[in-house]
């Protein structure tokens, strides 16, 4: 092997246990007993690994103490509320977005510029800056701790992003097939729905795994509208396990560690699936809309 | 067949009429919230002494004069220079690795991203065991490692900020690298070939050949690391809670603490504006310096 060779491997392992190393830590907490986990130095592999915690929580086994039993149905309220909301903005957000995008990639009218600069903008605003005015909005419509709370909020960080997203992925579609099929009789809106859509299934597929991974992952917001009601996600359910604000956690980390592993185990998946689009997506910035992008539909 | 009816419309009035949902929510989500917060920045609102009076820049007039902003300030910028500088030098490096071949390519690409997919609150649950003074993962490595003698701690009022900083790194970095790697992939091979024969050495190709396409990708992970910086709170909020003392009390954490402590929301609202342009003013700077050459 070359002398390159051997450096590249050496990086690439290198940058395995800088990637891997915390999140087997957590997964060895979550199989470990608490005695074990104590231990110094740690047990890199468990001597007596169990399942139980994940059991327990994931409802296969029964609870095998009344906080478990608290938590188990924490959980699954969580993720519930959780799947609920994710998907319901994924839906909205992709919708709306494929057709704004669709404009703003591919067509020149007045205030684009203008607009376009405003949705950046408010990409930039940190959510305690929104958290106050959201929380009198929802207090006044009484949506607070709902379902529709965190819906509408996800929304408004949503769609300014697939937007943004999409209009790069619609700009760089070849016009041809577009124009022609206009020129054959089809209306502007189905050869949108039935020839740009297509051409661009990966991009908004991408878009879709984006928003929902956003949604999936939110915490502020949700601790905020909807923490420790019946309308709470599985962020502010977890975190509350481990003792937000320095409560203290009874559950033990073993089973703190399983909870945080299941709450993660449908983003993992949508992460490993979202690398195989993510180079492809084109970031664009306004001057290189302004300049670069093509035109017609 | 169904042209006729259509064709009146105009592309620039059909533009508008796909993009009408988009402006609905942006008005209704984010200029109504943002005008009732400048509104509200300026009264004394409180909810716990019942207070709504209209003062002015009043709370302007504190968040400019009190100690604690200045902390903040300092600690956030602390906080942000250390995850720009780390993730983009480490966001380049995993991208010009990735763009080698090498056996299990695949298998590395695919495994890289996954600190992204994963919530800052849970990165927070992670770490605080890898940092855990009596028993933590870190603490027994460098133990075995010969590193450390004895179990230290890591999260100390000196340390707690790069300890966050190196949390946060983790999760952010793959993001900014797979911009980097896609930037790399629209590198010509031939370009390389040429650089090579004429005699270029490793960094040298880097910086001819490599950087010119990297440019675009650079100017967007600059700016966006910069702003998802300066508005991290969750990996604060669950690790330390600004602590230990006010050691990790970054700015958006401040206005957390400001406005839901004593429920002084006009307070909290002057301060969420005055972290919001501050945002938007190094944005818009590094934004102008990154594209002034075009």
């Amino acid at each position: 092997m070359s002398k390159k060779k051997i450096s590249i491997y050496v990086c690439a392992i290198a940058l395995l246990f800088w990637t891997l190393f915390p999140i087997y830590t957590l997964v060895l907490t979550s199989i470990e007993q608490q005695v074990e986990l104590v231990s110094a130095p740690p047990h890199w592999i468990p001597e007596s690994p169990t399942a139980s915690n994940y059991l327990q929580l994931l409802g296969i086994t029964p609870a095998v103490s009344g906080m478990m039993m608290g938590t188990v149905e924490t959980l699954r309220v969580g993720l519930l509320n959780s799947i609920i909301i994710a998907l319901a903005v994924t839906g909205i957000a992709t919708l709306v977005s494929a057709f704004a995008g669709f404009a703003f990639g591919r067509y020149r009218f007045r205030g684009k510029m203008q607009m376009l600069f405003a949705i950046l903008f408010s990409r930039l605003l940190p959510s305690v800056a929104m958290i106050i005015p959201f929380f009198y909005l929802f207090n006044q419509l009484g949506l607070l701790a709902t379902q529709q709370a965190l819906i509408i909020t996800y929304l408004s960080f949503s769609i300014p992003l697939a937007t943004w997203v999409l209009l790069g992925f619609f700009a760089t579609l070849p016009s041809e097939m577009i124009k022609s099929a206009r020129i054959d009789g089809c209306s502007r809106t189905s050869s949108i729905l039935r020839i740009a859509m297509p051409m661009s299934r990966a991009g908004i597929v991408a878009v879709a795994i984006l928003v929902f991974i956003g949604c999936w992952n939110e915490f502020f917001f949700a601790l905020m509208l909807n923490g420790g009601t019946p309308a709470q996600t599985i962020p502010p359910a977890v975190a509350s396990l481990f003792g937000v604000q320095g409560g203290i956690n009874q559950l033990g980390q073993p089973a703190i560690a399983a909870a945080t592993a299941i709450s993660l185990a449908p983003v993992l998946v949508l992460g490993l699936i979202f690398q195989r689009y993510v180079t492809r997506l084109r970031i664009v910035d306004p001057v290189t809309i302004a300049l670069e992008l093509p035109e017609g539909a | 067949m169904r042209g006729k009816g259509y064709r009146r419309v105009s592309d620039a009035s059909y533009a508008y009429l796909l993009i009408i949902p988009l402006i609905i929510f942006e008005l209704g989500l984010t200029v109504y919230p943002l005008v009732y917060s400048f509104w509200t920045s300026l009264h004394n609102t409180n909810l716990a002494a019942n207070t709504d009076k209209y003062v002015g820049l009043a709370n302007y007039i504190h968040v400019f004069t009190s100690s604690a902003t200045l902390n903040s300030l300092q600690l956030s910028l602390v906080f942000m220079i250390t995850v720009v500088i780390s993730s983009v030098l480490l966001g380049i490096g995993i991208a010009l690795l990735l763009n080698e071949e090498f056996v299990g390519r695949g298998l590395v690409r695919a495994l890289v991203l996954l600190p992204w997919a994963i919530a800052e609150y849970s990165c927070a649950i992670m770490w605080s065991g890898i940092y855990n003074q009596s028993y933590g993962f870190l603490n027994g490595l460098l133990m075995q490692l010969g590193i450390i003698r004895e179990y230290t701690s890591f999260v100390t009022p000196a340390y707690a900020i790069y300890a966050v900083a190196i949390a946060y790194t983790w999760h952010y970095t793959p993001l900014g690298a797979f911009f980097f790697l896609g930037s790399l992939q629209a590198v010509p091979q031939d370009l390389y070939s040429q650089a090579k024969i004429d005699g270029a050495k490793v960094f040298r190709r880097f910086w001819v050949v490599t950087r010119p396409f990297m440019r675009h990708s650079f100017m967007i992970v600059a700016i966006l690391s910069v702003v998802q910086a300066l508005q991290a709170l969750d990996l604060v909020f669950v690790m330390t809670f600004g602590g230990p003392g006010v050691a990790t009390q970054v700015l958006p954490y401040l206005v957390y603490r400001e406005t839901f402590a004593t429920m002084s929301l006009g307070l909290g609202a002057s301060l969420a504006w005055t972290l919001s342009a501050l945002i938007i003013a190094l944005t818009t700077v590094l934004f102008v310096l990154l594209t002034r050459r075009r």
